[in-house]
């Protein structure tokens, strides 16, 4: 039994603008192609980092639900069994889709959920900030369901390298009339995030009884943004690791990247794909997903 | 795999500064002072100094659990911050890197997967069934869930916005700081450990509650329409008791203590009159712990067990029902037993 990803999409700012907007639009569309109602989702993960208005509560996750008309009352969850569900937000900087991933796969393996939905874009905090906040709107989704057969999320890592802990901050604080965003990051901070994901990749696949030959794909989140052209440069994965192009999607650029390749023939083609995230502190997590 | 998952030890800072109701309702601009404390049955909250914040709460509260643990914080599977707000410095909101990566780094501990959450006030009950998941299907062996919850700033904002006793602003004035951990281990005994989590969100209801950042000062603002919310949860949370009463094999009767987020005494004795009409059957106590701490958000549960732990009301074997309403609409159901836990606390019983 394995949780494979149904389906993906992803939502650029356009006719449709903010977080709720874009993720209804993006949520939507990943359900519709995986030909599913909003009551089959059993848990839906927030994992956006920056809303507008610096929505703090309810979690944005139940705003979404609320968006993609999710309802029901507990009479029908006891008397039909259907319609449960449940969600909230989850922050881990730049890389919290992967944490999203380990979770949801959690409750499908032990059968308290079948399917589960994943959100995750940015929008400006506030209309007017001063500093130096430069992400475009969008938002990308990921449905994760429950699979018989032997496909699906295999194995995750995670690790901390707090001796970079200086190395990357992002704030945002009231200033005088105004809310000022700051963004701190050193001039090694793309370096070390490279060798700190290589370092956990080769420990990774040490574990997992891998090498860099075994894996066909990997896809790296967009912190930072020039993580997957420089790990391509620096590491013996090389050109398996996707570029992601040249936008600058934050907590969507994992899902951005994804959904350019998911429904082509290279995605189908790879046997074992491995997915990277890199955030401050220094944060690594890892994925690897076994393709049918 | 299904391993049995016990809560081994809950750690709590309040802040040291205390304001009263009193001093709240004289400080409204735009109403005259009203029965707030009698509403609400708050006499004061702890609110942070300028040397406090969310990190600097959810630190000392970790540090406390671990002590009642007798773990170092290097022995920490698996680090979940559950705080709505993420405050350091002052009022300066970090979003990188995540508060638990902060107190991670706080406990020494070098090897914790570490992730925030955030779900309103429901927040440490959602970690808690999140680390219960993980424990069972024996990915980890424990868990810290922790919360430090600076979020005072909104009754300041709210004094100057209140105009009566019915503004949508007016529950944020019952709201105090606090700091609460808990940690959650792999237990051995049958009957020590976790006997329901149920998580629910109605989204259908998710803006009858909103907080944001307010931009007219520092900290967020808050707007609840009070009565409808309290209607909602007290007539939705009735059948999902039942169905978890059903699955740990326990009636209403069978819970020595109900634990319900605490937001004010009338609210708490409304829905408890109404659970009782509807179970025909009371719990052994609804706790009620308003008075010196206010509404502590997310940490309310474990802050309110705490003290009840601390002061050894709580005998061997008893079993608790923690219960979460939370904007979002979420409800959130925990049901355990406590055996060595209460030892911990000084309690033989």
């Amino acid at each position: 039994m394995g949780t494979v990803i149904k389906s993906v999409s992803f939502a650029k700012s356009g006719l449709s603008r903010g977080m709720l907007n874009l993720s209804k639009r993006s949520a939507g569309v990943c359900l519709k192609r995986a030909g599913l109602d909003i009551s089959k989702i059993g848990l839906l993960i927030n994992t956006s980092l920056y809303t507008e208005n610096h929505l703090s509560e309810p979690a944005l996750a139940a705003m979404i639900l609320n968006k993609l008309q999710a309802g029901t009352t507990p009479d029908k969850i006891i008397s039909t069994g259907k319609g449960r569900v449940f969600s909230f937000d989850l922050h881990n900087g730049g890389g919290g889709i992967i944490n999203a991933i380990q979770i949801i796969d959690g409750f499908i393996q032990s059968e308290e959920i079948e399917n589960g939905l994943i959100v995750s874009g940015d929008s400006k905090p506030a209309d007017s900030i001063e500093g130096n906040y430069i992400y475009p709107d969008g938002t990308g989704s990921i449905l994760l369901s429950h699979d018989d057969g032997i496909a699906g999320f295999t194995a995750f890592f995670s690790a901390t390298f707090p001796e970079f802990s200086d190395d990357f901050r992002s704030i945002i604080e009231w200033g005088t009339g105004k809310f000022k965003f700051e963004i701190s990051r050193s001039r090694d901070y793309l370096r070390n995030c490279v060798e700190c994901a290589y370092s956990s990749v080769n420990k990774f696949l040490r574990n997992e009884n891998l090498s860099y030959e075994d894996i066909d794909l990997v896809f790296t989140s967009r912190s930072p943004a020039e993580l997957a052209r420089d790990l391509q440069k620096n590491s013996a994965l090389g050109d398996k690791i996707v570029i992601n192009g040249n936008d600058e999607f934050y907590s969507s650029g994992f899902i951005s990247s994804l959904t350019k390749l998911f429904y082509n023939s290279k995605f189908k083609a790879a046997k074992y794909i491995l997915f990277v995230s890199v955030g401050a502190g220094i944060t690594v997590s890892l994925a690897l997903y076994k393709n049918r | 795999m299904n391993l049995g998952c016990k809560i081994e030890s809950i750690g709590v800072r309040l802040p040291e500064k205390t304001v009263t109701t009193f001093e709240i309702v004289n400080r409204l601009r735009k109403s005259k002072p009203f029965k707030l404390e009698l509403i609400t049955g708050i006499s004061e909250r702890r609110v942070c100094s300028d040397n406090e914040d969310t990190l600097s709460l959810a630190l000392d509260a970790s540090l406390d659990c671990l002590k009642y643990s007798g773990r170092e914080g290097k022995d920490i599977d698996m680090i979940i911050s559950t705080s709505i707000t993420k405050y350091v410095n002052g009022l300066t909101h970090q979003y990188e890197p995540a508060i638990s990566f902060c107190i991670k780094q706080g406990l020494g501990n070098t090897r914790a997967l570490t992730f925030d959450i955030t779900n309103a006030c429901a927040g440490m009950m959602t970690g808690v069934h999140i680390a219960n998941n993980f424990i069972s299907r024996g990915i980890i062996e424990n868990c810290l869930v922790v919360s430090g919850e600076y979020i005072s700033q909104i009754s300041n904002n709210a004094e100057k916005s209140i105009t009566s006793p019915k503004h949508p602003e007016v529950a944020c004035l019952t709201v105090g700081d606090a700091g609460a951990a808990v940690i959650l281990s792999r237990s051995e005994n049958s009957e020590d450990r976790l006997l329901v989590s149920d998580m629910y969100t109605f989204s259908e209801f998710s803006a009858l509650c909103v907080g944001y950042q307010s931009r007219k000062y520092p900290g967020a603002v808050m707007k609840t329409e009070m009565q409808r919310i309290h209607e909602v949860s007290i007539e939705y949370a009735p059948p999902l008791i039942k169905e978890a009463l059903v699955k740990a094999g326990l009636r209403m009767k069978d819970i020595d203590f109900l634990i319900p987020h605490q937001t004010s005494i009338t609210a708490i004795r409304s829905g408890a009159n109404h659970f009782s009409r509807y179970f025909g059957e009371t719990p052994g106590e609804g706790v009620i712990n308003l008075s010196n701490t206010g509404n502590t958000a997310s940490t309310t549960h474990f802050a309110t067990l705490y003290k009840y732990l601390k002061e050894k009301r709580i005998d061997k074997g008893s079993k608790i029902m923690l219960l979460s309403f939370a904007s979002g609409l979420v409800i959130g159901i925990t049901i355990f037993s406590v055996y060595d836990l209460i030892q911990k606390y000084g309690n033989s019983n």
